[in-house]
């Protein structure tokens, strides 16, 4: 080895030798000090309120307890959580809906909320976000973000075609929709009059087909008698409709294409004129894209008003061994102060129903569509079986082909096959996982 | 007996290197176009990151991006405990790797292949299957959330023996047979012989092996709990929101990251191309 | 010529393997053997991550395996992705290789930079590029194909083409990589070999051939087996090529990893998911076995 490499080797083993014993040494000078909360979640967009905030005031308020809340990159957030919780290597509190909280009940990790925390949330939440953190007749932690499916219209568009206001059901939606699709010479939509999530992984297809066959008054995993079990919810009427409502859109009135873009980064570059999303795009608009003008709505009635309706709720480990004192902080961040920090900050909308948030419409009106609960909604949780992401993969793995099938075209028979098929899948995987129940 | 090695250039041969020139050219701007959207819009301010069709230079430059980069997480601290992470790493790689090389290319003893194959037939299982019985079984060990934890799957690379096995194979039997009658020690051998010459595959190795560490994300992830603690690739992964991603800061952070990797790379490509060669060795 | 110098020399031999085979095998037996072991008999059992309770479950998972629709994609993509890839790879970075040898300062070391610059990309920026060269509207390669008088595609959408589209971006992403590998081997080779044929009055595609290719062959061979086993582990690409609403149909592209993490962490099907490793090892220690065999025969 030569003079310069034998160099270059030792001066490597050094640093790599030195950065971890430096670190390694920073690290034992915190120490375990009694009352440590850890609190773990998947947003890191919240630590600006969270860590920077609630944190220290938490910190201030009990000067012998500290408060670390890390925060990790959502993708692979359960992941570790499914790892470390078992191992006993996990958080105090953290942060989870409660479909995927059940595998942990299930598998004893989690005990039931204390009764300080289940009056509060009786007290603090109307009914339909209480069941959001109620299973098997308990209270299972404090339900803390969660808001309704919402549209989002662009108000320059619409104006340009005569319009003034949202589509309130799906014959209205067609309408506009169509009056507000462009096309290039060759009559290919390059501006959508509404778009659909037509491609990609995962379960988000079958989430957004969801979101329509809500209003049309089916479900996807539909709740048996028994808790716990649940059968297809879209091998009917509901489902045929909202299939034929995708292929009539994409093939018959010709208002979006597979070959433009979709979703919020359309609606940003005004590639679209309509489409259905959660609250968080009002905060990327103001991002991204501060100079369209654009409006929200409620989503478009059908057969009945609804759209799923889920929340992301604290949770305390039952590993944990200062249970008490992570209720306490979980109880302090649902505080007034720090939801409203929330929404200005992080464009997450709040659960709790007891507090005033009118000085948050004065200033951006349009959370309103994602927070009212207007009277008869039916606001549909995700179900509680441990199958659900892999029945909405399976089913977003059917519908992709189906949306990109022209020969469904005024075609009931083949629409009825492919929906059947999907419901039979659907309620295998419920049978062998032995969640299925009529 | 020296004989310069006239290269004649006729016109054949001038057109030649003229193709090769073109074709290569045409190459680099389809090699750089990732890279070179990466670092313009990390200076991209975020009403002009999303433009349709995307336009490749910013209108308004600005630094935002990485002043937000340095201040929402402790970069300075992930880009430090990368460093580590894959300084030790190479370390570690290069010293097992060289020294496996040579004992499976040199040397001879019952079983050999076989034990060769089970080290190779290790890389044919996909980290992520296997690595939630190691984090089980560390996590026993109260290794989780530590410094030793993180580093300790990145001290072998089966890729790095097998590297190194068919680099020294090169090597001519006499050579070693004759250093062995001559009594020299194996080591003696090892840096002696075995090392000088193989120092542009060390010199590659050492790309490829500080590159693996450097990039690794699922281990460290799940591995460590502390943002303190995070490497470079988690520290990125923070920025990839549910539904979007923050591409601004992204691509800033990216830039950052990739930096180290290009200097090793400029730093070892000279000793890979200039290395030592079998007749600059005294016999 | 007596016994006992010969077996000091045999002994001290040996004693140098011992001294460095025993701390790399402990290492590989605590960080590989084992958690793969437990692997093995984890692809017996039913376990979703969380129960204390890992019933066993016999070959109930490998049965499933062989009647299961998306493992019989997960296969042929897979193979067809190593088949397209590695060939082309090999070809690619060898000729740059070739091409880029040379000591003329300024130029070469430039363009082996060049190459070498998509291999130390992050996936981020990657992926946002190559999502936009195969745009239906206003891709480039879709201009490029206009030019030719040719009709735009969705290239990453229409099931297929998708997983040519991804092929060709990893292929892109790694020729770099092997360019590196196949100059180490070409540097080893002695000048005294071409210059012996220079005399002899052999012309460059000759060289190349007579010389070059058979004196390449261990690191050939190397890049064969490194390579193939890493097109049958191809995952990342694909996991982010699908992801988002502009992304290709994850079903259809769906590869033996991409398979495997999907039941290991999607759906916490973690004994099924290591029942699908241990095929794809048992599959990809074969490809080798037969690598191994076939290269070595050659010779």
């Amino acid at each position: 080895m030569n003079a310069y490499a034998k160099k270059l080797v030792i001066a490597l083993l050094l640093l790599a030798l030195i950065l971890p014993t430096v670190a390694f040494a920073g690290g034992q000078a915190e120490g375990k000090k009694e009352g440590t909360i850890k609190y773990w979640h998947g947003y890191p967009e919240y630590d600006v309120v969270w860590k920077d905030i609630a944190a220290k005031d938490f910190m201030a308020k009990y000067p012998t307890v500290k408060v670390e809340v890390s925060s990790f990159p959502l993708r692979d957030f359960e992941k570790k959580l499914a790892l470390a919780l078992p191992a006993g290597s996990g958080p105090d509190l953290f942060f989870l809906s409660l479909p995927y909280l059940i595998k942990y009940i299930d598998a004893g990790l989690v005990d039931k909320s204390p009764a300080a925390v289940m009056s509060f949330v009786k007290k603090s939440f109307v009914p339909l976000w209480q069941v959001r953190a109620t299973y098997k007749d308990a209270v299972w932690g404090i339900p803390y973000n969660g808001e309704l499916k919402g549209a989002y219209w662009n108000v320059s568009m619409y104006q340009e075609a005569g319009l003034n206001r949202a589509p309130k059901n799906w014959a209205e939606m067609i309408d506009f929709a169509k009056k507000t699709t462009k096309y290039d010479a060759s009559g290919n939509v390059v501006r959508s009059g509404v778009s659909l999530r037509l491609s990609g992984s995962g379960s988000g297809i079958a989430e957004k087909f969801w979101m329509w066959l809500m209003p049309a008054g089916g479900t996807i995993a539909e709740a048996g008698k028994q808790l716990g079990k649940y059968h297809a919810g879209y091998d009917n009427e509901a489902g045929r409709a909202t299939l034929k409502l995708y292929i009539d859109l994409l093939y018959k009135h010709k208002v979006d294409s597979a070959n433009i873009k979709h979703d919020s980064e359309a609606f940003a570059l005004e590639q679209t004129a309509y489409f259905q999303r959660e609250a968080w795009v009002i905060g990327y608009m103001k991002e991204h894209a501060p100079n369209v003008k654009y409006d929200t709505a409620p989503l478009p009635v059908e057969k009945r008003a609804g759209g799923m309706l889920e929340s992301t709720n604290l949770n305390v480990s039952g590993k944990s061994t200062i249970k008490a004192l992570a209720w306490e902080f979980a109880l302090f961040l649902s505080e007034e102060k720090y939801l409203k920090e929330i929404i200005e900050k992080v464009g997450w909308l709040p659960c709790r129903t007891d507090v005033d948030y009118s000085d948050i419409y004065k200033k951006e009106p349009r959370f309103k569509s994602f927070m009212t609960i207007p009277e008869g909604y039916v606001g549909e949780p995700y179900p509680y079986i441990t199958t659900s992401d892999e029945i909405y993969t399976k089913l977003a793995d059917r519908l992709v082909p189906a949306y990109q099938d022209k020969s469904l075209l005024d075609n009931p028979a083949g629409i009825a096959k492919v929906i059947a098929e999907a419901a039979k899948q659907t309620n295998d995987i419920l049978k062998e996982a032995g969640e299925y129940g009529e | 007996m020296e004989r310069k090695l006239k290269y004649t250039k006729g016109p054949w041969e001038t057109f030649k290197t003229a193709i090769l020139h073109l074709i290569l050219l045409m190459g680099t701007a389809v090699m750089l176009l990732p890279f070179a959207w990466m670092i313009f819009t990390s200076f991209k301010p975020s009403e002009e990151v999303l433009s349709w069709p995307p336009k490749l230079l910013p209108i308004r430059w600005t630094f935002v991006n990485y002043i937000g980069v340095f201040q929402r997480w402790p970069f300075a601290r992930f880009f430090l405990n990368s460093l580590g992470l894959s300084a030790l790493s190479t370390f570690s790689i290069l010293l097992t790797s060289s020294l496996g090389g040579y004992v499976f290319s040199k040397h001879r003893f019952r079983g050999k292949e076989l034990l060769f194959f089970l080290l190779l037939a290790t890389v044919m299982v996909p980290f992520e299957v296997f690595m939630v019985p190691l984090y089980l079984s560390m996590s026993q060990l109260g290794m989780v959330d530590t410094y030793p934890g993180i580093v300790l799957p990145w001290l072998i690379m089966s890729f790095g023996i097998f590297f190194m096995r068919q680099n020294i194979a090169a090597i001519p039997d006499d050579l070693i047979d004759a250093g062995r009658i001559d009594g020299c020690s194996e080591l003696g051998l090892f840096s002696n012989v075995v090392l000088p010459l193989s120092q542009s595959a060390i010199s590659a190795l050492g790309i490829f092996a500080f590159m693996d560490a450097w990039d690794a994300f699922i281990w460290p992830f799940i591995i460590t709990s502390t943002t303190e603690k995070f490497v470079l690739e988690v520290g990125l992964a923070m920025f990839q929101h549910r539904f979007f991603v923050e591409y601004g800061s992204t691509t800033a952070g990216s830039t950052v990251a990739v930096l180290p990797m290009i200097i090793v790379f400029l730093l070892f490509r000279r000793n890979i191309i200039e290395g030592v060669t079998l007749t600059g060795l005294k016999a | 010529m007596s016994k006992k110098p010969i077996n000091r020399a045999r002994l001290q031999q040996l004693l140098f393997c011992l001294y460095v085979l025993l701390p790399i095998l402990a290492l590989y037996t605590y960080l590989r053997f084992i958690p793969i072991g437990r692997t093995l008999i984890l692809s017996f059992q039913k376990w979703n991550l969380l129960s204390v309770s890992r019933p066993f479950i016999g070959l109930v998972n490998y049965v499933k395996i062989f009647q299961s629709p998306e493992f019989a994609t997960a296969l042929k993509n897979t193979a067809f992705f190593a088949v397209f890839t590695v060939p082309t790879t090999i070809a690619i970075s060898l000729a740059l290789a070739v091409a880029l040898n040379s000591k003329r300062v300024g130029i070469v070391p430039f363009y082996q930079t060049i190459y070498f610059i998509p291999v130390v990309t992050s996936m981020v920026p990657v992926a946002v590029v190559w999502k936009w060269i195969y745009d239906p509207t206003y891709g480039l390669l879709n201009y490029l194909v206009s030019l030719f008088g040719m009709h735009p595609k969705a290239w990453l959408i229409d099931p297929k083409t998708a997983l040519w589209a991804i092929s060709i971006m990893s292929i892109w992403k790694v020729i770099g990589y092997y360019m590196v590998i196949f100059l180490v081997g070409i540097k080893n080779i002695s000048p005294t070999y071409y210059e012996a044929a220079e005399i002899d009055g052999a012309s460059g595609w000759q060289r190349f051939a007579r010389i070059t290719l058979p004196l390449l062959q261990p690191i050939t061979l190397f890049v064969l087996v490194i390579s193939s086993i890493r097109a049958f582990q191809v995952f990342t690409q694909v996991y982010v090529m699908t992801e988002g609403a502009q992304g290709a149909p994850g079903n259809e592209v769906r590869t033996f990893v991409y398979e495997i993490y999907e039941n290991a962490f999607r759906f916490f099907k973690m004994g099924y998911a290591s029942a699908e490793a241990v095929m794809l090892f048992l599959i990809v220690a074969l490809f080798t076995l037969i690598q191994f065999k076939v290269v070595r025969d050659k010779s």
